[in-house]
């Protein structure tokens, strides 16, 4: 609709005619029937506020919280370490399944966080070439990595904004660690990650 | 409200306020209480927006303008054994605390709270050459009162010190803090790793009634260290360090954030 009215208002003694009075009335009425815009609605602070607004109005969100490396890598209760050897892992990227986010997005853009603390075993490294990387996957792609970190305990924070269209869409966290160089052995300890934090913020088009 | 409802008028009928009056009661009752009903799809522009009605508040502290002669090098923990409580608030320059005790933020049910932090450590030294050991920065929040004396870590659970993750405990629970490592591979002879910005990230979805955030601050405690050991040992995440390594760390910048986002 519009806010200026396209009707007159009734004239003096024109009040007894029905479908005139009917037509003025009507058109009042369907502005408030879904017809109210930016045209009625008061701009800047006092225009539309959070209480008005239904959740998710601009924007969703979903959390990861107290992530830490696969049940499935972990090897209780043969040692209390948490992490995989070498006897499990051969250096490819492992997709964290445990925990994920998965919800329908609309179109806009996903901001994607990961963070957390990692420790890469050293005791063997030779010369330190062991190195450790972590990568946030949507849908199943990379879309965020890390450089190969060369080191034994760090902290990992990742952050992206990605396009993303309506539709379901499943953000995780993957990693990867280097193979063995030939002196390890297979019931060595690799890598343990926890603290995980997993955000993803969709803000809509 | 709902959709006014009224019923026309017919040619010949007899004229009556009442009738009149109670299409009029009809719309007025209506516009007492827009809602999604009244409004067109899409009808609801930015400008109709006074301020971003779901980021309610970002909040920072950020120590970088600092000019460097102000610069408090030399941010020490030693002596205190590592596995002791060395916990000392981040106190470089005017310090990184986030005092919003003048003006708390409200989170509400439903909210989602961000605290996003950034600590640049340019040197260390320690006692001890070895790479996998590191100092911890911790978030703490005072949700009590603005006298700011009532710090408590951000997820609730114990301060990291003598009860952190020692072997055999859950250390999953213990997210609220960031980790800065004391030395990397490439320099572990001179145990004296390059500049290192250690990023913490906390995030949670607030339930139940209105929360006041009166202060954020972090606390930086060493040394830990995560030790290598057969299988069937004690290797977890980090566990105490043998050794008893004393350090200097030095914090040369410090950044930290509150976002509160809503709905």
């Amino acid at each position: 609709m519009t806010f200026r009215w396209t009707r007159r208002h009734v004239r003096t003694l024109n009040i007894p005619y029905a479908l005139g009075f009917n037509a003025e009335l009507n058109h009042y009425k369907g502005e408030l029937n879904s017809g109210i815009d930016r045209d009625n609605l008061p701009t800047g602070p006092s225009g539309v506020t959070s209480p008005m607004m239904v959740d998710g109005a601009l924007h969703k969100w979903g959390l990861q919280s107290e992530m830490e490396i696969d049940v499935s890598m972990q090897r209780h209760p043969v040692a209390p370490f948490v992490g995989p050897s070498y006897s499990q892992y051969l250096g490819g990227w492992h997709v964290h399944l445990d925990e994920e986010v998965e919800e329908d997005w609309l179109e806009g853009t996903l901001h994607c966080v990961f963070n957390g603390h990692v420790w890469r075993n050293t005791a063997y490294a030779s010369q330190g070439r062991t190195w450790f990387k972590f990568a946030i996957l949507f849908n199943g792609a990379i879309v965020h990595e890390t450089d190969r970190i060369y080191g034994s305990i760090h902290q990992v924070h990742l952050e992206c904004v990605i396009p993303v269209a309506s539709g379901s869409g499943k953000v995780q966290v993957a990693w990867r660690a280097n193979s063995p160089i030939g002196v390890e052995a297979a019931t060595a300890d690799i890598l343990t990650w926890a603290g995980g934090k997993l955000v993803a913020f969709n803000r809509y088009r | 409200m709902t959709r006014a409802a009224t019923t026309d008028s017919v040619p010949g009928d007899a004229l009556s306020a009442a009738t009149e009056n109670t299409k009029l009661s009809a719309i007025a009752t209506a516009t007492a209480d827009v809602d999604a009903a009244n409004v067109r799809d899409e009808g609801v522009d930015a400008r109709n927006l006074g301020d971003y009605p779901a980021h309610v508040t970002m909040q920072m502290q950020d120590n970088a303008s600092t000019s460097a002669t102000t610069y408090q090098d030399g941010w020490t923990i030693g002596g205190a054994a590592y596995g002791a409580d060395a916990r000392q608030e981040l106190t470089h320059n005017s310090g990184v605390r986030l005092d919003l005790s003048a003006s708390p933020v409200t989170v509400q049910a439903g909210d989602l709270v961000v605290i996003e932090w950034q600590v640049l450590k340019e040197l260390v030294t320690t006692t001890l050459r070895a790479s996998s050991y590191c100092w911890v920065v911790q978030g703490y929040w005072d949700i009590t009162d603005a006298t700011l004396t009532n710090f408590e870590t951000l997820s609730g659970n114990a301060e990291i010190g003598n009860t952190f993750s020692l072997p055999g405990q859950p250390h999953d629970e213990s997210e609220d803090f960031s980790l800065i490592p004391h030395a990397d591979l490439i320099n572990l002879v001179a145990h004296n790793a390059p500049n290192y910005t250690s990023r913490g990230y906390w995030a949670y979805r607030h339930s139940g009634g209105d929360r006041l955030i009166y202060g954020i601050t972090l606390m930086l405690s060493g040394i830990y260290g995560v030790l290598f050991s057969a299988v069937g040992s004690i290797p977890r995440f980090i566990p105490y360090p043998p050794g008893n390594p004393t350090g200097t760390i030095d914090i040369e910048r410090c950044q930290l954030a509150l976002q509160v986002y809503r709905k």
